[in-house]
């Protein structure tokens, strides 16, 4: 039951070749065997789970009963989900239980899924390898002594197992992208403004989205099509009706024009990943679609551009966790400044207060002309160049990532070298249009993963690009033999 | 040396909305603590602020009134620091791009003169919560109910040379928020707070000297106290060889001076950036005309149509129109009146006010009716009652409730105004009073006003007195 | 110096961090440095002629309604919350002298 994609368990439901409880205990037993060699779970909410899925098996098969009914899947750690703790993976959320739901989180339960429970993640969501959790790094499932990426290495990581249907992850610098990529699963960044962020705990406000994680890209369309919708509660969200996804997937793609930024296929990229990519690329020739050369001019200032925004917005967001309301608080402060200090120190860890700092640098007075009113200059001139180009293309494609998931602890001496990570993913937040990542091969028995970047609300060009890809191509289905 | 004041105003005012500026909360005062104050008040992680329509409406309103620039686009800003009672560490406010920019308000001087007070920039912010200090030993307590309610902020110029210009300004500034109904102007529950800034500068100097901020000065008198204060404690400072501080000071109520404030001493680095959860907000002109055609007669407008309409003086028409709620009361009573502009201000400014300020009552609480009031006024006109006699219908209107026409009847008031009904009660006075007759006759006319009295003794008051005076004269 | 000891300390004041672990404060200076160094990289492209976006979409502010839709909501919030945070149903922080 756990290879088969949501569509398959859709119809297997129904069928009632197994009820939703079968189904559910079956992943319910897949996490206790599983999770303790990848550590993808914070908090499992299985009673909770068994008696969401009794219900389901009530209503499955009648015509009231919404598409996802049944389905079980698991939600990253960064979503709120009432009466349930939601850490972020840390400590200074180690104590909080949600008093609400995020909308993520209402929209996919009213679609029918079923949760188990809450993923691992990189602190704060800070990070590109699952190593800076609480509650200690994840392992990725095809080495564990490899991370899974980050900073949705958990949801990634537990898709890769086998361990749900489907997940949930956030983006903000590549965090569905880039973990997808090391796991060999499909993950998805939507256009910024179509999930709602109501319940999504905030990173970088005018960056993060949060987008389905799962094997296939027709998963994900399902999860998005859930996902997906204006939310009055989040003055970000955009009013835009919600395609059929499902549907749209399904065309043909002859004829797609895809642009290949040459600066993104330079001699630095590895060449055995340069020779993965060029077979995908090879593949959806094959399938009618149009290849041509594409500039992204100034595409090398995405990440620095990149480290200016998401560390000031987030170095503001955190601001709010001072143990005052909810959450850690330091013992015995013997003053405010005492308080205040030994709780948010004692309560992060030390990428978030890096990133802090940073944030707080770039935003002073005295810097903050030439770094963040620059970057945010740059950052226009960044999302221009993918419009210029996407009148000439319909997607754009690049490697997800510019290497292998790499060995855990091996980037812990400079924090630069865990930021050029994001070389091919942080530039699409910097615009807010969608991109996905798809399973397109191996280096070193490691999954090399595809990129597909589409323009504003271009989800269904760019999942159906995907979703054709994986309809004559099997790297999506494939799962590290320890866990089949 | 001789020295010159110069104070600028801000002052916050917090807006007459039902939910607070980013979240569903009621704004209610005096509410238990937190029992206001929902996830997005706490600044609980995913919460995000939706901004109230009617808070931008109001701001619009105060633009009309003082004719200000309405700004087309304005955005919202976070302004970061640390206290406990802002819950998110960061207020959201409006710093680069504020939602109205110029206007003026005109003032009165105490010679008569008038002066006009120019305003920098007024922006939407929401408030902090409050803390409560004296409830625990060791701790502070933090309650959020205030935490999020919307925030108009006033920023004068520093036009202001002395705390008499600045009292008339900030009691002008108070009124007008009152009167166009966007805040109610309670200083006591904190809903109108004025910061001061103050400097000095030898006379005749074009720069400014450095001037300290005052805060918590929370009623007109406090502010004349404080500003007096602290000229007085700069101008020694400098006399004796001392340099102003730029600093927040805060006034002590009790003492009557300002003294340096520890908590927030060192100057804060708000961080000021576009806040990423709110879009850009955008105001046309159908929303400003809307409000536009919405708006209250403003005081001044009102003044002037009231002499000219109503043929008042300066001094009726400003009493009549020194709050909204006196100015309908008088344009009712008129209307129930033909046309008896001046005896209706004339009741109003003496009978009625005197019967509020002696229960320490305002118009809106009056036990009679401007139009019960307009109906006494027409039986005066038509001669129905004296004007005596209708002291008395008021008294009773006031007492009961009762339409003074109901009282005149039960009471038997009515004034006598039958000819020959005054006639005979003449010719029984003539009869019961032979003596003075005789005097009077004689030459003794001044016992004239003795057989007045008399006569509305007899009536009981009720003869109409004109007529007593004409027929007396015509029988004597 | 990009960051020195000084600027550090300032920083880490207004973020209301400690820097009390030498290991930490030793190790965040010099990262803080290179990063600051890597990012400053933005400041080579020519920006004169481009218009500064905040939002990915030039989205306008939507508004609501004016109306109360929260309620009393204390208890829910403060359930789930260890006792010692407040009392009264106020939220406790050590004494602040104004």
């Amino acid at each position: 039951m756990h290879t088969k994609t949501i569509e398959q368990l859709i119809q297997g439901l129904r069928a009632k070749e197994y009820s939703s409880v079968e189904l559910t205990q079956h992943f319910l037993d897949r996490i206790a065997k599983h999770d303790p060699a990848i550590n993808t779970v914070i908090t499992l909410t299985a009673e909770q789970a068994l008696q969401e899925a009794a219900a389901a098996d009530k209503i499955i098969g009648s015509k009231d009963a919404p598409n996802l009914t049944g389905i079980p899947i698991l939600h990253k750690d960064i979503f709120c989900t009432q009466g349930v703790k939601t850490s972020c993976a840390s400590k200074m959320l180690d104590n909080f239980i949600a008093p609400y739901d995020a909308t993520v989180v209402s929209k996919l339960r009213n679609a029918g899924t079923i949760s188990m429970g809450k993923l691992n993640m990189d602190e704060f969501a800070m990070g590109a390898s699952n190593e800076t959790s609480f509650y200690g790094a994840s392992k990725n499932p095809w080495d564990l002594e490899c991370v899974p990426g980050g900073s949705s290495g958990g949801s990634a990581a537990a898709m890769a197992a086998r361990l749900a249907a489907g997940s949930t992850g956030t983006d903000t610098g590549g965090s569905t992208r880039q973990p997808a990529a090391f796991c060999g699963i499909t993950g998805l960044k939507p256009t910024y403004g179509l999930v709602s962020r109501w319940g999504m705990i905030a990173y970088a406000s005018s960056l993060d989205q949060g987008g389905p994680m799962a094997i296939s890209s027709e998963c994900c369309a399902h999860l998005l099509q859930a996902m997906a919708g204006f939310d009055p509660k989040d003055s970000t969200s955009v009013q835009h009706e919600i395609p059929d996804y499902l549907a749209d997937i399904k065309r043909p793609i002859k004829g797609l024009k895809i642009g290949l930024p040459k600066e993104f296929f330079t001699e630095k990229l590895d060449t055995n990943i340069a020779k993965v990519i060029d077979t995908a690329i090879k593949e959806l020739e094959k399938l009618g679609a149009v290849i041509k050369e594409v500039s992204l001019p100034n595409i090398h200032l995405a990440i620095p551009t990149y480290y200016i925004i998401a560390p000031a917005e987030c170095s503001s967001n955190l601001s709010r966790f001072d143990g005052v309301r909810y959450g850690y608080r330091c013992d015995d402060a013997k003053d405010l400044v005492d308080f205040y200090e030994r709780t948010r120190s004692e309560g992060f860890g030390t990428e978030v207060k890096r990133r802090i700092l940073i944030g707080t640098y770039v935003l002073s007075s005295t810097s903050f002309e030439s770094y963040y009113r620059k970057a945010q200059k740059v950052r226009k001139l960044i999302a221009n160049e993918y419009l210029n180009a996407f009148k000439e293309v319909d997607i754009i494609a690049s490697p997800t990532a510019p290497e292998v998931a790499f060995k855990l602890g091996a980037k812990n001496t400079n924090p630069v070298d865990m930021y050029l990570r994001d070389i091919y993913t942080s530039s699409v937040n910097l615009a807010g249009i969608p991109a996905v990542s798809i399973p397109a091969g191996f280096v070193n028995n490691l999954p090399v993963g595809l990129q597909l970047i589409g323009n504003f609300f271009a989800e269904s060009t760019i999942l159906n690009a995907a979703h054709q890809y994986q309809l004559v191509t099997d790297w999506h289905q494939q799962v590290p033999t320890a866990f089949v | 040396m001789e020295w010159e004041t110069v104070i600028g105003l801000e002052v916050h005012a917090q807006l007459n909305t039902k939910a607070k500026l980013f979240s569903g909360s009621a704004t209610t005062y005096g509410a238990a603590p937190n029992t206001q104050a929902c996830a997005v008040d706490l600044g609980l992680p995913g919460v995000l602020p939706v901004l109230n329509k009617e808070a931008v409406n109001l701001a619009i309103k105060f633009g009309l009134a003082v004719g200000a620039d309405i700004q087309e686009k304005s955005a919202f800003d976070r302004k970061n620091y640390f206290y406990p009672d802002l819950p998110k560490g960061y207020q959201i406010s409006q710093f680069f791009f504020p939602i109205l920019r110029g206007g003026s308000i005109d003032i009165e001087l105490e010679e008569g003169q008038s002066k006009t007070i120019n305003i920098t920039r007024a922006h939407l912010e929401e408030d902090a919560g409050k803390s409560v200090h004296d409830q625990f030993v060791k701790n502070t307590g933090i309650d959020l109910n205030r935490a999020g309610v919307p925030l108009l902020e006033i920023v004068s110029e520093p036009d202001m040379r002395s705390s008499a210009e600045a009292v008339a300004y900030l009691k002008a500034l108070h009124a007008l928020v009152k009167y166009i109904d966007i805040c109610n102007g309670n200083m006591q529950e904190g809903s109108f707070r004025c910061d001061a800034n103050v400097s000095v500068r030898p006379k005749g100097q074009k720069e400014f000297g450095t001037r300290a901020e005052i805060k918590n000065v929370n009623s007109f008198k406090f502010v004349e106290k404080a500003i007096e204060y602290e000229v007085a404690r700069q101008i020694a400072l400098i006399e004796s060889g001392g340099t102003v501080v730029q600093e927040t000071r805060l006034f002590d109520a009790q003492k009557g001076d300002t003294r340096s404030m520890r908590a927030k001493e060192e100057a804060n680095d708000y961080r000021y950036f576009h806040d990423p959860d709110l879009p850009p907000l955008k105001v046309d002109i159908a929303m400003i005309n809307t409000i536009k055609d919405n708006m209250p007669e403003l005081p001044a407008a009102k003044l002037t149509r009231f002499m000219q309409e109503y043929e008042l003086t300066d001094y009726e028409g400003k009493i009549l129109t020194a709050s909204k709620a006196m100015a309908e009361f008088y344009e009712q009573a008129v209307a129930a009146t033909d046309k008896k502009y001046k005896l209706t201000a004339n009741w109003i400014i003496g009978e009625l006010s005197a019967a509020l300020n002696k229960e320490a009552m305002e118009i809106e609480d009056a036990p009679l009716t401007a139009k019960q009031l307009g109906a006494l006024m027409h039986r005066i006109e038509d001669n129905t009652v004296s004007n005596k006699l209708a002291k008395t219908v008021f008294e009773e209107m006031w007492a009961t409730g009762k339409e003074p026409d109901q009282i005149i009847d039960e009471k038997g008031l009515r004034q006598v105004t039958d000819t020959a009904a005054i006639e005979k009660i003449i010719d029984q006075v003539f009869a019961d009073n032979p003596n003075q007759l005789e005097q009077y006759r004689a030459g003794k006319d001044k016992l004239f006003g003795f057989f007045v009295g008399q006569v509305m003794k007899a009536s009981q008051g009720k003869a109409n007195p004109d007529q007593v005076n004409e027929l007396l004269k015509k029988k004597l | 110096m990009l960051v020195d000891k000084k600027k550090l300390e300032k920083l880490a004041h207004t973020a209301k961090i400690s820097l009390e672990e030498k290991a930490f404060a030793d190790r965040i200076e010099a990262d803080l440095h290179n990063i600051l160094e890597f990012v400053a990289e933005i400041n080579e492209v020519d920006t004169s002629e481009v218009d500064v976006m905040e939002h990915s979409q030039s989205e306008t502010l939507r508004t609501r309604d004016d109306a109360v839709t929260e309620s009393n909501l204390r208890e829910e919030m403060q359930k789930d919350i260890p006792d010692s945070y407040h009392a009264d149903g106020l939220y406790l922080v050590p004494k602040v002298v104004e």
